[in-house]
């Protein structure tokens, strides 16, 4: 077999191709040779794209959401616990009564009833959650947000293609997209704070910032006529794309929003993350990730899930129903996940402990069926019994819903790197 | 091994002979190293190469590449005025003696190796302390290789070395593919579960070659809680496909190579220190050991080109063969000969990294500019000349890369079959191993029973003897005393014991007599057992000798098919390039003849255009004339029909008086006498007569009159017609003026096009000359180079070196008896160096986390992200640097009066260069549309150039 040698088709040349292509129609009304890029903003092109752009939100519920409370209820049996099933707007489809709220989106939403990851640790469980594949002391996967960037953020947008809104974290670039390399690594919002420096310092007037970046072009425009490559293009690009990311930085902030919508959403943490969420996603970020933590209960897991899924409930159906209502559903795949489920057995101490073996996950929207359960576990849900899955299979589905080939492969400097695990496959029944 | 110095001599001859007569010069080995690069990269090249560097671009490459950081202002000014014509050679030595260059190379080789993993087990700062005392010795590459591959943690001096093992918890996969890429340039991760899909050459085999060197070792924590990579004696490596179920078995083996032999041991005999709860074991043959022995033999062809290849990458921006962790005949050489002769070179250098740069700094190759020659059409020209004769070279390799494949595979069979049989010898061996200790373990049992009977039977043998002694004198003594009672009495429990012993002693003695059977079989058994294994050992021996007898035939026909490969590969890398700058003539070409397309467009556009003027301006003054004519025609109509009434009605009166005339005539002639009537008949008939005159005047006028009005006919016939053909012209090009507008903007586009497919084509080309070492390559900035030339430029170094001069005047001052004592000073330099390090270092960091990637990635490809610009743009750190103070940059600048004198301040500080007029230029009507903001603006230029690609880069 030949060894695919990409040094002159490789995805920066490519990127830097569409990107002077834009770059090539502003240049007309600007007259600048490089680096002038009012060109950056071509509007057409970039209706066109949101038009056919997929989008990725994770909720992430970290701790390890309990199954039975939540999307695998068992009422009535030992292992059930005190909290009733109810009837969802998928006929013959129930979910726990902690939530009612998204019950009544169940229509625009699916379920996996039947995973079995076989990990019982937070950190493992995470990993092959995000990844798709279990942790090797070889090598390290690429996060689910790394690879959606990859293969489906356009690269000559200034906003970032992978944000993940966490409790804190310094609003700087992480280190989750493995040999993707950093231009797909998350950026994180911590607390919901918008990206570092992307405020002018008080130091620099208008004028110093208008003279310096004209400056900067002249100096940049002299050298390429010296010597111009698809990685100097890239750098003095980048500067562009700053600026411009600087002119949008209210898309990062949640506070613009309509009060009514913040209203709506809550004033807790969690709310104000799915509104953030919403303005993101609405903004074209291609991946957001928003957590809502903590549901490692060992200890009281009813009072803690009665309490926890509380908060949840109603602004994850809200933001379920806007998308829908917005038109943004079909192009948005939502994927509710946690490291693992919790056990069936109830300890001493009324809690749940961890459990990797017969749990489930919420997800829907672009390529996704509505309303289908997949798998399920047997009555008082000690083990799969149906349609047995895990972290590959998922990786794979997540991908094919929003239109990547997870048979494929990325280019990697002359490396080729599967893009979900070989060995698995999509769960073909779950997509539409 | 002999024959590989033979393959080796030959081919370097083989080279040279085609260098003399491709360019008929005498060329001997005993040029240095340098000249004899230049020549292989010439020789490669299909025209012309770049021109030689600038002074400025020169010295900015040394300093980054040897010291990792762009030069001081002063050095650079100082440098750009030198007038002497060894500057570059002396600046190159004087920067391989500074302890900033052991320092840099000290880092480049940590990020290398460790790619920025988090520490494991040992400090990154002790592991960082080695590296840098490694290179500050100068310490050779295959000694510092060595203590690395074969460090095990129980040295002192070198333990620091056990990071590379360590760093990645000892973990045999990880160590696997990272040694793989870092010592042999090979990444064979795909082929941990089935041979690499991409990559002919790569093999299961191959990567568990290696691992099965590896895989023996562990982590072992001694009671201080130190942590050693020690070694087991045992486990031997087999694996499956996941994808063919094949089931593969390997000993270690180097890449390239074939499985080594490994002594046999006796069972129970592997160990020096045998394994034992919280004991580390220490095998007598360790794997790992042999890997760090041969690796570095300078045998390993594999491990020399690696480590060539990375040194080469570090100076000239990319390796001869890139990726540098993708060696493989797939991924050829851009000069294969080259590599060959390098990495033999640096091995008769006996692997001093140092003397090595230094030749490689020397070369022209190195120092050549990035810009490509001039008239690359030209070139182009010349590729296409040479295209045949490399498609007739390469129909040849093709030709003996078969052979060699056939031959390659041959050895290998023969190899295959011998291994075969000793690995069922080895197999035999270990079984037999096997038997000698369970027999051992069975007559040492029975052996142990019978020696416990026997030592029981001596122990009451004697008691019975010393008890049946007694008995028999105290039976005498009774004899004699017959009443004692009590010593009857005592006697006779002495003899009852006495006789009580004796049976047991029997019954002993008979027990030792049923044990000897079974000790003595087990014995035998023990002894037959040896026998056999020693026998097999011989077997195994006599059989691991012929498969060695067989190695040296695969080694050699592998090298040879390697070599055909890669010559083959390439021959097409160069047909593909050849084709590619004679696709320029072509695209030349044609973009040429659009190029006359456009200029006859043009053409006739331009004459279109003026005739439709012309035209257009020419039909006013013929409408106008036409009027006229139409006028004149009207006119003189209109005067012939006057005068045709009038001629008409003057006929009317002259028939009317002639007949008037004829009349009185008559009645005269009956009346001859009335005069009166004679006279009127008279006066009628001169007055017919006079009218028929006028008649005929105006009948001549009519004529006339007729005449003029033809004549004004057909003269407005005439500029009708003119007119009415100028019209159509008109009309005709009104639609062609457009037309060939349409037709112009059309071809103008094409030519558009056609440009385009040049220029990209050129700028394939030029990345093609860089790629093969023709031109300079752009290359970015390690995050380290980022962060200390950053540092350099704003004067941030420059204040901590003076502070750290001033601490180690106190510590280290200089003798003022022996003020040039070169020892001391070069301490000095050293202190000096670590004190504004350590000053300084602590900056790096942030650079880090933005240019590098991901901890345990491959380091070298380049991204830009948007958080670095917005770091660049408004974090306060690179503000901070640019406030004026201590002499630093933004300081010098503002002192400075003459607006060119800071643009050369500037423009040397920054890019090591002096600034072009254009740039001067920008500089001066910059502060003059800032008159009263001198400082800002002189911060925000030192801005724009920091930010700048020719900043970021190294070209």
């Amino acid at each position: 077999m030949k060894c695919s040698y990409t040094c002159r088709s490789s995805d920066h040349l490519l990127a830097r191709r569409q990107f002077m292509g834009t770059l090539a129609g502003g240049t007309l009304a600007s007259g600048a040779v490089v680096g002038g890029l009012s060109a950056l903003a071509a509007p057409d092109a970039s209706k066109q794209l949101a038009k056919n752009q997929k989008r990725v939100l994770v909720v992430n519920m970290a701790g390890g959401l309990s199954q039975l409370e939540s999307w695998d209820p068992k009422p009535a049996t030992n292992t059930g616990g005190p909290f009733r099933a109810i009837a969802t707007t998928v006929p013959g489809t129930q979910i726990c009564e902690l939530l009612p709220k998204t019950a009544r989106q169940m229509h625009h939403l699916s379920l996996v009833r039947s995973i079995n990851t076989k990990e019982n640790d937070h950190g493992k469980g995470q990993y092959l959650m995000q990844t798709g594949r279990r942790r090797t002391p070889a090598g390290d996967f690429p996060r689910i947000g790394a690879v959606a960037a990859k293969a489906l953020n356009d690269p000559t947008k200034s906003l970032p293609g992978h944000i993940v809104i966490s409790a804190g974290g310094s609003g700087g670039r992480s280190n989750d997209a493995a040999y993707l390399g950093p231009e797909f690594a998350s950026v994180s919002m911590g607390n919901g704070k918008p990206p570092q420096n992307t405020d002018r310092p008080a130091g620099v007037s208008e004028t110093s910032e208008l003279q310096r970046h004209a400056f900067r072009r002249r100096v940049n425009d002299r050298f390429a006529l010296r010597r111009r490559t698809a990685m100097t293009d890239a750098y003095t690009a980048n500067y562009e794309q700053a600026l411009e990311l600087m002119k949008q930085r209210d898309v990062f902030d949640v506070s613009k929003e309509p009060q009514a919508d913040l209203d709506r959403y809550g004033k807790h943490d969690f709310g104000r993350h799915c509104l953030l969420a919403r303005r993101l996603l609405e903004n074209d970020i291609t991946f957001v990730q928003v957590t809502h933590s903590n549901y490692d209960t060992h200890n009281e897991n009813f009072n803690f899930h009665l309490e926890q899924l509380g908060e949840f409930d109603s602004p994850f159906a809200t933001l379920v129903a806007d998308l829908a209502d917005r038109g943004m559903l079909e192009s948005t795949l939502i994927i509710v996940l946690s490291e693992f489920g919790r056990t069936p057995n109830i300890n001493q101490n009324y809690g749940r402990d961890h459990w990797g073996t017969a749990w489930s996950i919420c997800l829907g929207g672009a390529g996704i069926q509505s309303g289908a359960v997949i798998g399920k576990t047997n009555n008082n849900g000690t083990k799969v019994e149906d349609r047995e899955v895990d972290h590959g299979h998922l990786f794979h589905t997540y991908m094919q819903a929003v239109g990547v080939d997870s048979t494929g492969h990325f280019d990697i400097d002359g490396r080729a790197m599967p893009i979900a695990d070989p060995s698995y496959t999509a769960i073909d029944e779950l997509l539409s | 091994m002999s024959w590989r110095r033979t393959f080796r001599c030959t081919q370097r001859i083989a080279v040279f002979t085609f260098v003399c007569l491709l360019f008929g010069q005498t060329v001997s080995a005993v040029d240095p190293l340098h000249v004899r690069v230049d020549q292989q990269v010439e020789q490669a090249s299909l025209g012309a190469l770049a021109g030689n560097a600038t002074d400025g671009e020169f010295l900015r490459r040394i300093y980054l590449d040897l010291v990792g950081a762009v030069p001081p202002a002063d050095v650079a000014r100082a440098f750009l005025d030198d007038k002497s014509s060894n500057k570059r050679v002396a600046a190159i030595d004087r920067l391989l003696q500074t302890p900033e260059h052991s320092r840099h190379l000290a880092g480049v080789f940590d990020v290398m190796l460790m790619e920025r993993r988090a520490e494991k087990h040992v400090k990154r700062a002790e592991w960082q302390a080695y590296l840098l005392k490694s290179f500050g010795e100068n310490k050779p590459w295959d000694q510092l290789a060595r203590e690395i591959l074969g460090a095990d943690g129980t040295d002192e001096k070198v333990r620091a070395a056990t990071a590379f093992y360590l760093f990645r918890d000892g973990e045999p996969n990880l160590l696997t593919r990272d040694t793989g890429r870092a010592f042999f340039g090979m990444d064979m991760q795909c082929c941990q579960c089935h041979d690499h899909p991409l990559i002919d050459d790569y093999y299961q085999a191959d990567y568990y070659g290696i691992y099965a060197f590896l895989s023996r070792g562990f982590l072992f924590t001694d009671k201080d809680k130190k942590v050693f990579f020690a070694e087991k004696a045992n486990g031997d490596v087999t694996f499956t496909s996941v994808f063919t179920e094949e089931k593969g078995r390997t000993r270690p083996r180097l890449p390239g190579d074939v499985p080594i032999d490994e002594p046999v041991f006796a069972a129970g005999e592997e160990y020096s220190v045998k394994p034992a709860d919280k004991v580390r074991p220490i095998p007598k043959h360790s794997r790992r050991a042999k890997l760090a022995e041969l690796a570095t033999s300078g045998e390993n062809d594999a491990f020399n080109r690696n480590i060539v290849n990375r040194l080469w990458s570090h100076m000239l921006g990319r390796g001869i063969v890139d990726p540098v962790d993708l060696h493989h005949p797939l991924n050829p050489a851009a000069h294969p000969a080259l590599l060959t002769m390098l990495a033999s070179e640096f091995v008769a250098m006996k692997y001093d990294i140092r003397a090595f740069l230094r030749e490689l700094a020397l070369t022209r190759t190195y120092q050549l500019a990035l810009s490509t020659p001039d008239n690359l059409t030209a070139q182009a020209k010349i590729a296409a000349q040479q295209l045949t004769e490399l498609e007739q070279q390469r129909e040849a390799a093709g030709k003996k890369l078969a052979s060699a494949f056939e031959q390659a595979s041959a050895a290998r069979k023969v190899f295959n079959a011998a291994q075969a049989v000793a690995l069922t010898v080895a197999d035999e061996h270990t079984k037999a191993n096997g038997v000698v200790s369970t027999t051992q373990k069975e007559a040492d049992e029975a052996a142990k029973k019978l020696s416990d009977a026997k030592a029981a039977l001596a122990k009451n043998q004697d008691i019975a003897k010393a008890l049946t002694a007694a008995a028999k004198s105290a039976k005498l003594a009774v004899a004699k005393l017959p009443k004692e009672k009590e010593l009857a009495a005592a006697t006779a429990t002495i003899a009852g014991r006495a006789d009580k012993l004796t049976k047991d002693v029997a019954d002993a003695e008979k027990k030792a007599n049923d044990l000897k059977p079974a000790a003595m079989s087990t014995a035998t058994a023990h002894k037959n057992a040896k026998k056999v294994a020693a026998d097999v050992a011989t077997r195994l021996a006599t059989e691991n000798q012929k498969l060695a007898a067989t190695r040296p035939a695969v080694r050699k026909t592998i090298a040879q098919r390697v070599a055909e490969q890669s010559a083959l590969a390439q021959l097409d890398s160069r047909l593909a390039f050849a084709n590619e700058l004679s696709d320029l003539e072509k695209l030349q070409a044609a973009a040429d003849a659009v190029a006359s397309t456009v200029a006859t467009v043009d053409a006739k556009l331009t004459s279109g255009r003026k005739e439709l003027e012309q035209v257009k301006q020419g039909m006013v003054p013929l409408q106008a004339l036409v009027v006229d004519a139409k006028a004149k025609h009207d006119k003189a109509t209109v005067e012939l029909n006057q005068v045709m009434q009038r001629a008409a009605a003057k006929q009317e009166a002259v028939k009317l008086v002639a007949a008037a005339a004829a009349a009185t005539e008559v009645a005269s002639g009956k009346l001859p006498k009335d005069a009166d009537l004679k006279k009127a008949a008279e006066s009628v008939k001169s007055r017919g007569t006079a009218l028929a005159n006028e008649l005929s005047a105006l009948q001549k006028q009519l004529a006339e009159q007729q005449k003029m009005a033809s004549a004004m006919a057909a003269q407005l016939a005439a500029t009708t017609t003119r007119h009415d053909a100028a019209n159509k012209r008109l009309a005709e090009l009104t639609k062609l003026v457009p037309s060939y507008e349409t037709q112009l903007s059309k071809t103008k586009a094409d030519l558009q096009q056609a440009g385009n497919l040049v220029t990209e084509s050129q700028e394939g080309l030029l990345n093609g000359w860089s790629e093969r070492f023709f031109a300079s390559p752009v290359v970015p900035l390690t995050p380290e180079q980022m962060a200390w030339s950053l540092m350099q430029v704003t004067g941030m170094m420059q204040q901590q070196r003076a502070a750290a001069v001033a601490e180690v005047d106190k510590t280290l001052p200089v003798d003022p008896k022996q003020p040039n004592d070169p020892v001391r000073l070069a301490a000095r330099e050293v202190a000096i160096e670590k004190a504004a390090h350590a000053k300084l270092v602590k900056n790096v960091k942030k650079f880090v986390e933005l240019f590098g990637h991901a901890g345990g990635q491959p380091q070298n490809s380049f991204f830009a992200t948007i958080d670095q610009a917005l770091y660049f743009a408004n974090d306060g750190t690179l503000q901070s640097w640019l406030n004026p103070g201590a002499g630093n940059l933004t300081e010098r600048l503002n002192k400075l009066e003459d607006p060119a004198a800071i643009a050369e301040e500037l423009y040397i500080s920054v890019l090591t260069r002096r600034p072009t007029s254009d740039e001067v230029n920008d500089v001066i009507s910059y502060l003059a549309e800032r008159p009263k903001e001198k400082p800002a603006a002189v911060k925000e230029m030192a801005w724009g150039l920091m930010t700048s690609a020719e900043f970021r880069f190294s070209y």
